[in-house]
């Protein structure tokens, strides 16, 4: 029967091979609808090169001899014995199924004995067709053969299969398809046999049959093995692993690799925005708040809830990005003061206040940037101030200090006692101690007005002061700092050392660090009064200094910034090169990861606190080397007030207000965290 | 030197010196709590953990028997991923199934150095991939439809550094 439909081929072998255009699902289709039974195309294919009288055994040895089983598709060769050993296809769904289920047992055996359509001459074409393609994709396997096993009939397929890849290119360069291709439910015939005696084999002889079939593999088909097998190895851990496990696996992950995670599939995605999770990555990035809005934020439209904490990041993120990178909005410019130098600054809850040498204080609105209040009622410059709440206090060269009522203006109380301009103050809970050029400092009380303690001792003007509620420190023009318990009136210590006058403070409630006009900063014990450190390496007056968990930011005359553990006394950045201040930094303020700092020069400039680098200049007057100068500079989470100005008329005295938040920005993230909340 | 007998999922018995079995909190609170101090005969059931896992598992526990107990404030430390030694690396290299399972039997007999170690190198895998390549590495299905995928795109946009 087998001749009868082997007119044109005479060879023993049949090679079926994939093309990459052809999918299986197609294939099948196509297969079903035009033959009834997979058994017909074995007989088609039967070739006239029987292997006659062999056992079923035997035939599968042959089998696995002579012909890979596998390729990339999972379609194979097929072996044209005779009808016992039917076809290749068998080895792909055996070995698939092995793969699949190594421990499978009986397979059902599908009748292949049905031989209709066998003379069909259509059914022909098509199994020719197949057979030149086959040869055509190049997958006849000689490797697989064992030397010894080598048979003449090896050759004549050899030889056919280059006759057919002639025959193909010249009759159908284009075929995409071709009908017969084994599936699971079109399984090549004896496959099953074969199935049934791998079952009946022990583990150990199954471990040697599939050695020895592996052996006899085209890589192609050990490709496809692996690609079957692997993902039998592979587990999707987050979704498999108990929540706990899984989210502690999560919470080694950066919050990027959290969001590619949140994109893989859902159940990644419940896990990845798990609110406590972010809630550490907030708290690894110092973010403290879940928000700081008037009221949640709602998208219309929008059903999801974005964890909060999550949200928060988000947000920090984005604000932070703005910082750095994105191009800076135009900022908002307050004018005010005239042509006077504004003398210090203060900012918070959106409120500014700025006072000037013109006498006067100003309150503004850092979001809308309209003056609020102006404070009139000083008769000299304004030189320092605070401000908390409500409540403004503010010191002036006409010896008072005035506490004002930033809602009405009014002034509430003046403070008189100082017999002098009254240049510096701290204000802790409802106490404010004033350092005055009388060389004394004042506790007052700032609810009553009330005059409460004097402290007495400098030789020089007091310049700096610190209170943290429990100790007053104080930095002088007699070159030293003293610290003072203001109950009682007394000098607890005088910490000596500097060569020259003090003109900067910091006190965490430990430490006391001071800044001089000789060059140094020195890092004292508050308990005992020790010098623990001198930290060296600036080269002119440390003008301005904020000290946050031990790590100290100095900003210098000399134009630089240094960076410094106080703990261990070292110099851990000095924030300068290429992009460095031109001249004097007048004024700095960092966070955890930021510094700004605004100089002489006219510019301000944002720095990376960890590595020093330069990030960028966030102002840059024009009038920057000719006159325009930065003189304090103000800044909270997204917002940086700068009181810019001059004194030789090159530059209108003004706020500059830039503002970083993403609400308002048309960064795209502002459409992720707007999901809310 | 004392030693104990572990009995796996499959019944294997393992002897081995109760120092570090005890590297396992599961175990150690076991013995105390059962006063099992001298020559126990009888073997610890481990029926959450099969011979092979075990073996793994004794592995890892013997060579960091010396290891110092892991700090208390662990958790509110910075996590990192990249202070895996060479020798939990290597011992590490395994499949996924492997691995799996490794994390289930830590965790259950509560050996917090290989749990962390474990976790990290799942972690590992995921760091640094896009989400198809995440998919592959695991073989999960992407079961987001095509407008969820955009919407869950758009919220878990990154602002790049420029």
């Amino acid at each position: 029967m087998a001749e009868a439909c082997q007119p044109k081929e005479n060879n023993s072998f049949e090679a079926i091979c994939s093309s990459d255009k052809c999918h299986p699902d197609e294939i099948s289709k196509q297969d079903c609808s035009t033959s009834p039974s997979p058994t017909e195309t074995v007989c088609i294919l039967d070739s006239t090169e029987n292997i006659a009288g062999t056992s079923q055994e035997n035939n599968i040895d042959d089998d696995v001899d002579k012909t890979p089983f596998f390729n990339e598709l999972g379609l194979v060769e097929e072996q044209c014995g005779d009808e016992n050993s039917q076809g290749r296809e068998d080895c792909v769904e055996i070995l698939v199924q092995f793969v699949d289920n190594p421990c499978a047992t009986a397979l059902t055996t599908t009748p292949r004995s049905s031989q209709i359509k066998r003379n069909d001459p259509d059914y022909i074409e098509r199994s020719l067709r197949k057979r030149k393609l086959d040869v055509h994709n190049g997958c006849p396997n000689k490797k697989a053969v064992p030397e010894d096993d080598c048979r003449s009939f090896d050759d004549d397929d050899d030889n056919s299969s280059n006759d057919d890849t002639e025959n193909t290119t010249k009759s159908t360069p284009n075929s995409r398809c071709w009908p017969v291709i084994p599936t699971k439910d079109n399984p090549p015939p004896e496959m099953s046999n074969w199935l049934a005696q791998f079952s009946k084999w022990s583990n150990a002889e199954r471990i040697m049959a599939l050695t020895e079939l592996i052996d006899r593999c085209e890589p192609t088909q050990v490709r496809h093995m692996m690609q079957v097998i692997e993902p039998q190895f592979q587990r999707d851990f987050i979704s498999l692993l108990p929540k706990e496990l899984a989210l502690k696996v999560l919470s080694f992950l950066e919050p990027k690799d959290l969001l590619r995670a949140a994109q893989t599939c859902h159940s990644w995605r419940i896990l990845a925005d798990d609110n406590l999770l972010w809630k550490d990555k907030c708290r690894v990035a110092g973010v403290e708040e879940v928000s700081r809005r008037r009221g949640p934020l709602r998208t219309p439209g929008r059903t999801n809830h974005m964890s909060p904490w999550k949200s928060a990041y988000m947000r920090y993120h984005a604000i932070e990005m703005n910082w750095r990178h994105r191009p800076l909005r135009t900022p908002k410019m307050l004018k005010g003061h005239d042509d006077h130098v504004i003398t210090c600054l203060q900012f918070s809850d959106n409120k500014i206040v700025s006072g000037s040498d013109d006498n006067t204080l100003k309150v503004w609105s850092a979001v809308t940037g309209k003056c609020l209040r102006t404070l009139v009622g000083h008769t000299g410059g304004v030189w320092s101030s605070q401000m908390s709440g409500n409540i403004i206090i503010s010191g002036s060269t006409d010896r008072t200090l005035k506490v004002w009522d930033a809602e009405t203006g009014i002034c509430r109380h003046t403070l008189f006692g100082h017999t002098s301009t009254v240049r510096c103050m701290h204000l802790h809970g409802n106490k404010v101690v004033s350092g005055s050029r009388d060389a004394t400092l004042r506790v007052w009380n700032v609810d009553t007005g009330q005059f409460l303690h004097v402290l007495v001792g400098h030789l020089a003007a007091v310049r700096c002061v610190q209170y943290d509620g429990r100790l007053v420190v104080s930095g002088a023009y007699d070159y030293m700092v003293k610290v003072w318990k203001p109950e009682t009136q007394e000098c607890l210590h005088t910490l000596q050392g500097h060569t020259n006058r003090v003109y900067s403070l910091q006190f965490d409630g430990v430490h006391v660090v001071s800044g001089s006009l000789d060059t140094s900063i020195r890092v004292w014990e508050v308990e005992t009064g020790a010098c623990k450190h001198t930290l060296m390496g600036h080269q002119s007056l440390t003008s301005g200094m904020e000290l946050r968990n031990n790590i100290l930011v100095s900003g210098n005359a000399d134009s630089t910034v240094k960076v410094w553990d106080i703990v261990t006394g070292q110099c851990l950045q000095t924030l300068s090169g290429a992009s460095k201040h031109q001249s004097a930094v007048t004024c700095l303020q960092f966070n955890s990861r930021f510094v700004i700092t605004s100089s002489d020069d006219g510019t301000v400039k944002l720095w990376d606190l960890k590595t020093g680098d330069f990030i960028r200049n966030l102002v840059s007057l024009d009038s920057g080397g000719s006159g325009g100068v930065v003189w304090r500079i103000r800044a909270n989470e997204t917002k940086l007030v700068c009181a810019v100005g001059s004194r030789n008329g090159t530059e209108e005295t003004k706020l500059v207000v830039l503002d970083f938040d993403v609400d308002s920005c048309t960064c795209p993230n502002s459409a992720a965290t707007d999901v809310d909340r | 030197m004392p030693r104990i007998k572990l009995q796996s999922s499959d019944n294997e018995i393992f002897d081995i010196e109760v120092e570090i079995a005890k590297c396992s909190v599961t175990i150690k609170t076991m013995l105390e709590d059962l006063g099992m101090d001298d020559e126990e005969e009888e073997a610890v059931p481990l029926p959450n953990v099969n011979s092979a896992i075990l073996r793994k598992v004794l592995q890892w526990a013997t060579f960091h028997k010396d290891d110092p107990p892991p700090p208390e404030d662990d958790e509110n430390k910075e996590k990192r991923t990249d202070d895996i030694s060479s020798w939990d690396a290597d011992f590490l290299k395994v499949d996924q199934g492997t691995l799996f399972e490794l994390i289930l039997a830590a965790n259950y007999l509560d050996i917090k150095g290989l749990l962390d170690v474990t976790c990290k190198t799942v972690a590992n895998m995921i760091k640094g991939k896009a989400p198809e390549e995440i998919r592959k590495t695991f073989n999960i299905k992407n079961d987001f439809t095509a407008s969820e995928e955009d919407q869950v795109r758009k919220e878990n946009e990154w602002c790049e550094e420029k």
